[in-house]
């Protein structure tokens, strides 16, 4: 499954980059919005993992983009401050500093779910 | 001419201060008011000047030049003085020409302004304290970014020395370094609930809900200190409160409770609701040391007697309980500590 990694925070990136990694995703990571929707046009990535900042606050710059490019990818969104389930549907949000078990679980479940689709 | 027992019929009835004043300023005419608030009587008080009286603490030449300007007959400004009984007084000097005996040349009318200021510093206070508010909850989030980068960044840490050798020194630094970041993180969240600045939102609610979901909430926490909690069977209660608020505000008596009831045989942590009139009253009970003795400001934030402990869980019990309008009280009964949180079932906040 390939995962793309959209943050603006070198440690943040970094990090995912390497633990998605080793779970075995295919991960490509880049710092900005631009960067990222380039990124999905190229190369179709199943999930994407976007810091709620490049997302914009409720994640639906981002979307809208993303519908705009086909259809668009699960998204999860990494939120700075708990947003009470405020998300638009069919983005996941996690509170920072997030609770890794649950985002590697989502990614479980979507890869599941990919295969049941296929 | 009119004569001054006369002037002082008409105005001692007045809730104004009213003075009447000669040529330098000297005390001609003492109303009621003026008595009662400078504690003089009026044959004291006459033939004093004006300023030994009711501007002691202040420049005299402001006032003086404001005399000026008023015996010229112009508007003039008014004038803001403490009194020597620490009540604010604002004046207003006018020039009066009229025929007296004896000579009054200006009057000086005062009113007491002392709540108003003292209005005006509570709302800039509270001004303060919202944008305080939004400033720390901004820095709160903004702080989120870099603990979850140092967090991921230790995980990946962990996985390497995970795969070289099991537990290293390194192993262990990482595991404290992380338990620490989870501290700062937890912080930041109570802090949060502490200075958010939202309005409450009250909706009528089940009481026992809330602290169902209180108990859920600390569920983790329960598991972890191997501490069971019992919510005894009692009355229900549906009230007007901030439901999220209040379930945060029971949380915190249980974590606390919870602490305390893990060092003790029974390792049992105790919950009531009741009714008793308007207020539905939640009972958090446990059988640890309590508090220790004497006047502690267990509700001021950041006072903490647990290691490891943020000092606001309390804090924050408190600020919620005022609110609503309630009331929060702790005892020691039968070698139990018990927490009383009481909220009004209707009518309860002040906004």
């Amino acid at each position: 499954m390939r995962v793309l990694v959209v943050s603006p925070f070198l440690a943040e990136r970094s990090a995912l980059d390497e633990l998605l990694r080793d779970e075995g995703y295919e991960v490509s990571s880049w710092a900005t919005r631009e960067e990222g929707l380039a990124m999905v046009k190229t190369n179709r990535p199943d999930v994407i993992i976007a810091d709620a900042q490049v997302a914009g606050v409720d994640g639906s710059a981002l979307l809208r983009q993303l519908a705009s490019l086909g259809p668009p990818p699960h998204t999860i969104l990494l939120c700075p401050r708990s947003n009470h389930g405020l998300a638009p549907p069919g983005v996941v949000c996690l509170t920072k500093p997030i609770d890794l078990a649950q985002l590697f679980d989502h990614l479980a479940c979507l890869t599941l779910s990919r295969v049941k689709v296929a | 001419m009119i004569a001054i027992p006369v002037v002082h019929d008409v105005i001692d009835g007045l809730e104004v201060f009213i003075c009447g004043l000669g040529d330098t300023g000297e005390i001609l005419v003492f109303n009621r008011p003026c008595e009662q608030l400078t504690g003089l009587a009026r044959d004291t008080a006459l033939g004093k000047n004006w300023l030994e009286v009711f501007a002691i603490h202040e420049r005299h030449d402001h006032v003086l030049t404001l005399w000026n300007e008023a015996t010229t007959g112009r508007a003039t400004k008014p004038y803001e003085a403490l009194c020597r009984n620490g009540r604010s007084l604002r004046w207003q000097f006018s020039r009066w020409d009229q025929a007296y005996a004896p000579p009054v040349k200006l009057w000086a009318v005062g009113i007491d302004i002392t709540e108003e200021r003292e209005a005006m510093t509570r709302s800039r206070e509270l001004d303060r304290m919202v944008a305080l508010g939004n400033l720390v909850s901004g820095l709160t989030h903004e702080l989120r970014n870099p603990l979850n980068g140092a967090l991921l960044q230790l995980a990946v840490a962990e996985r390497h020395e995970a795969r070289s050798k099991a537990a290293s020194p390194t192993a262990q630094a990482i595991a404290k370094a992380t338990t620490e970041i989870r501290r700062i993180s937890t912080l930041l969240d109570d802090f949060l609930v502490f200075v958010r600045p939202l309005p409450i939102r009250l909706e009528r609610v089940d009481v026992r809900r809330i602290v169902e979901r209180s108990i859920e909430r600390g569920r983790a926490k329960l598991l972890a200190a191997a501490v069971t909690v019992v919510l005894e069977p009692g009355d229900d209660a549906s009230a007007e409160v901030d439901a999220s608020r209040v379930e945060t505000a029971v949380y915190h008596l249980l974590a606390n409770a919870i602490d305390a009831a893990s060092d003790t045989p029974d390792r049992e942590v105790r919950v009531r609701l009741d009714v008793v009139g308007n207020a539905a009253v939640i009972e958090v009970e446990d059988h640890g040391a309590g508090l220790p003795a004497g006047e502690v400001p267990i509700f001021e934030p950041f006072f903490t007697t647990k290691q490891g402990g943020t000092g606001l869980g309390l804090a924050i019990v408190e600020r919620v309980t005022a609110d609503h309008d309630g009331e929060i009280s702790y005892a020691r009964r039968d070698g139990a500590t018990v927490f009383r949180l009481e909220l009004p079932i209707v009518g309860g906040a002040r906004n």
